[in-house]
């Protein structure tokens, strides 16, 4: 199951991001990135919590790189943190690392 | 998974039945390959290709989702992978496991093909043997292995199975996928994950770039925009490296070069939309300055290279020499020459009732059609003819493995496999060889202690031969055994009530083995002795329009030769007139047709028969069978066509003989429903549709219908 929660400059993925889930998932960023966009004023950077994805393929990795790409393309910086060091190798093996410049562990707050 | 698009499942089982094939094809080499060995330990070169092979289905079957078939392959692989590191020494045993589980696999295989039964303890079973062979295997005898230094558990194992020789290669490759691979169900992390194994520790990098980025209002997320970039440094070859894509993408989609080795992989393209730096490399070699140096695009690129292989698993040259085509499509493009066959028999028909002065140019023109359709037809028949070394191929491991049970030493050599039959032929002959093969091991072969009694070597041979001769392929299944016994085979067929006489020729005694129930075997085994082989073999190979003689010596061996039609789809018949409606009667089938004197004709039982050279036939009255109105319904005013079914002969009673040709078989129960008697229909030229008679179903309608002879009596 895929959830993804939204406040302004923060937005917070759980579960799966496959191909299984790809429709469903595109459908909880484009309500994220949404928020963000309405937001009063519209947040500068958003903070994006990858550390409860539990599950990442080649699928789920570039609809991840999409989003943040959307994010900066309506000129908020994208801070995806968080992933999982599992997730993070693949993420590195599907050469995503970059693209969703993950960092491991859960970020400091 | 699924798109919930139309269209996507098709496309899905369009790709599915490539990897099938591929795997079915790998498997073939494999058991060719194991089956070569006898009991020999395998070269490298062996090993490398066994390996190939299995890691291929593996690799494949995890990409398409085909789990279950990962989990012998694996297992396979491990005992391959210690067999050539010498950590356990080979045992003849290894080829049986190994062979076995070829079968699991091939019977995984036909589980996600056809839908049939997987036999989850066999699985178990072979997964245990060679899990047990991998962890207890024996010592191996000392081998000096140059190791690499850094080779690691996870790779070094694959790249020393993998790599033929020592050599170290650096690699740029970029991976352009179709946009629909997700949907496909292909698992791009399964074939990244395969890439990466090839290479050595620290040696893989990979680097995903958004081809286009889309709003997310338009973005659909199961499109793959991604282009990936991988550089890694292997002991594999282009060709291998390539081989990891085999199922997944066309040439276009791979560009693949290969590195200086002093030079560092190519840096990520800076402005290349949303092109990020992604993950470094491991390695860090030194920097070296760009060698300009031609691109090697996909296949093609190598091929002009002439150096290189093919990648895609195939050998240099054959890419451009096949290609891979359903058969749908081939029976299909059968179908429409068939049908411009006919066309222009309608045409050379109606143009033959046109003054040829006045119409020469019309003439000229329909003959120039006719040469071309023909040549058209040969081709496009060509097509569907295959190798039986298909068939022939399967034979090396049954010898094996029944030689094994029956405690013969047995050679077995194949002559002529380049062949080529109908393809529809080939699925049949199949079990009739399979059944005199079996046969000539059981019975025909002796034992090494009898034939060296007999001043033989001992060890027996079969041979198996295929020609083409006049339009024919001939099959002969022969053996260096005892030959049949004829007084053996006398003795079991009075005692079966088949008529048999003390002065039957050698011929005739041999046909009685033909007899359903019949069997000379002493005991009924697994193998063969219930006497349900020899009539089975001829049936099924007159139901292909073909013939069985058998040819024996005392102590020196028998021979079973098969002879059949080169196609199904065209058949060469005879038309004959049987009031107002014309038959098809296959040519193979008739022996002769006459105009019988009255007194050639008889009366058996209340039947009327016709004598032919001491012989009496039934008469069969085609009109009577399929009840047609005609006026000739005297054999004396008609014509008798003799046919000849494996030695049971009967006279078919016609109006008249029409024309000998060359018919197009259509099936006549898709468009119609099946007729008895009939084993088609053709379309003649005049438009009509004309009954291929089935002769073999004629002669059951005809014993049905009439009571045994008797004695024969001058006909009232």
């Amino acid at each position: 199951m895929q959830q993804t929660t939204s406040t302004p400059g923060k937005v917070v993925l759980t579960g799966a991001w496959t191909m299984d889930q790809a429709v469903e998932g595109l459908s909880f960023l484009a309500l994220a990135l949404q928020d963000q966009l309405e937001a009063t004023p519209p947040p500068t950077s958003t903070e994006v919590d990858l550390s409860q994805v539990r599950e990442l393929d080649a699928c789920g990795c570039q609809l991840l790189a999409v989003f943040l790409e959307n994010l900066k393309g309506n000129g908020i910086l994208p801070v995806p943190h968080g992933l999982a060091p599992a997730l993070f190798d693949t993420t590195r093996l599907l050469g995503f690392a970059g693209l969703l410049g993950a960092q491991d562990g859960p970020k400091e707050t | 998974m699924s798109n919930g698009k139309p269209g996507s499942d098709i496309d899905i089982k369009r790709f599915n039945q490539v990897f099938f094939e591929e795997c079915a094809e790998h498997l073939v080499e494999m058991e060719r390959i194991l089956i070569s060995l006898s009991d020999r330990e395998p070269d490298q070169e062996q090993m490398n290709a066994i390996f190939r092979a299995a890691h291929s289905i593996k690799g494949g079957a995890g990409i398409f989702g085909f789990d279950d078939m990962t989990v012998v392959t694996h297992v396979m692989e491990s005992l391959l992978d210690r067999l050539r590191k010498h950590e356990i020494g080979f045992t003849a045993s290894m080829v049986d496991v190994l062979l076995e589980a070829g079968d699991v696999i091939a019977m995984q295989l036909a589980g996600h093909r056809e839908g049939s039964v997987v036999r989850q303890e066999a699985i178990d079973a072979v997964r245990d043997k060679l899990q047990r062979l991998v962890d207890n295997g024996p010592a191996a005898p000392p081998v000096a292995v140059v190791e690499p230094p850094d080779s690691s558990p996870c790779s070094g194992a694959l790249i020393r199975s993998l790599g033929d020789d020592t050599a170290t290669h650096r690699f740029e490759l970029s991976f352009t996928p179709d946009d629909n691979i997700f949907r496909r169900g292909i698992r791009v992390e399964s074939i990244i994950a395969e890439l990466s194994e090839l290479a050595q520790p620290g040696g893989f990098a990979s680097r995903a770039e958004l081809v286009e980025v889309p709003t997310l209002a338009e973005f659909d997320p199961e499109n793959c925009l991604t282009r990936w970039h991988f550089t890694l440094t292997t002991p594999a070859s282009a060709d291998q490296v390539m081989e990891v894509f085999m199922f997944v993408a066309d040439e276009e989609q791979l560009n693949l070069r290969e590195l200086p080795s002093e030079r560092l992989p190519a840096a990520a393209p800076a402005n290349l939309p949303g092109a990020t730096a992604a993950a470094e490399p491991s390695t860090a070699p030194g920097a070296a300055p760009p060698v300009p140096e031609p691109r090697l695009e996909g296949r093609r690129a190598y091929d002009r290279d002439e150096t290189s292989p093919g990648a895609f698993g195939r050998r240099q040259g054959e890419a451009e020499s096949s290609i891979r085509v359903n058969v749908t499509k081939v029976d299909q493009l059968i179908n429409q020459v068939g049908e411009l066959l006919i066309t222009q028999a309608m045409l050379a028909q109606v143009a033959s009732e046109l003054d040829p002065v006045r119409y020469e140019t019309l003439h000229k023109g329909l003959l120039q059609l006719a040469r071309n359709s023909r040549d058209l037809q040969g081709s496009v028949m060509s097509i569907r003819l295959v190798p039986i070394s298909i068939v022939f191929s399967r034979f090396p491991r049954m010898v094996r493995e029944l030689a094994g049970r029956l405690g013969k030493s047995v050679e077995l050599k194949t002559v002529g496999e380049t062949t080529e039959l109908d393809k529809g032929l080939i699925e049949k002959v199949a079990d009739p060889l399979s059944h005199l093969v079996r046969n000539a091991l059981d019975h025909g072969l002796e034992t090494s202690e009898v034939r060296l009694a007999n001043g033989k070597e001992p060890t027996g041979t079969i041979q198996l031969k295929a020609s083409q001769v006049a339009g024919r392929i001939v099959i002969e299944v022969s053996d260096d055994g005892a030959g049949l016994n004829r007084d053996k085979i006398l003795a079991k067929a009075s005692e079966a009530g088949i008529p048999c006489s003390e002065s039957m020729s050698d011929e005739e005694v041999w046909q009685l083995i033909f007899a359903a129930g019949f069997s000379t075997a002493d005991q009924v085994t697994d193998l063969s002795g219930r006497g349900v082989g020899m009539d089975v073999v001829l049936k099924n190979v007159q139901a292909m329009g073909g013939r069985v003689q058998i040819a024996s010596q005392a102590g020196k061996g028998a021979c079973v030769t098969i002879s059949l039609p080169l196609t199904l789809a065209i058949l060469n018949g005879l038309s004959v007139a049987v009031g107002a409606e014309k038959f098809i009667i296959p040519l193979s089938a008739i022996i002769e047709s006459l105009q019988p004197k009255p007194d050639q004709l008889k009366s058996v039982n209340g039947k009327q028969v016709v004598a032919v050279r001491g012989e009496y036939l039934p008469i069969l009255r085609l009109h009577e069978l399929f009840n047609i109105e005609t006026e000739v319904t005297d054999p004396r005013q008609g014509i008798l066509v003799l046919v000849d079914l494996g030695g049971e002969k009967t006279a078919l009673l016609v109006d008249a003989l029409l024309d000998e040709q060359q018919v197009v078989v259509k099936s006549i129960e898709t468009n119609y429903r099946r007729v008895a008697g009939s084993a088609g229909a053709t379309i003649l030229g005049d438009g009509r549709v004309a009954l291929i008679l089935d002769v073999a179903e004629l002669f059951e309608m005809a014993k049905k219908a009439q009571p045994e002879p008797g004695p024969a009596k001058e006909a009232a």
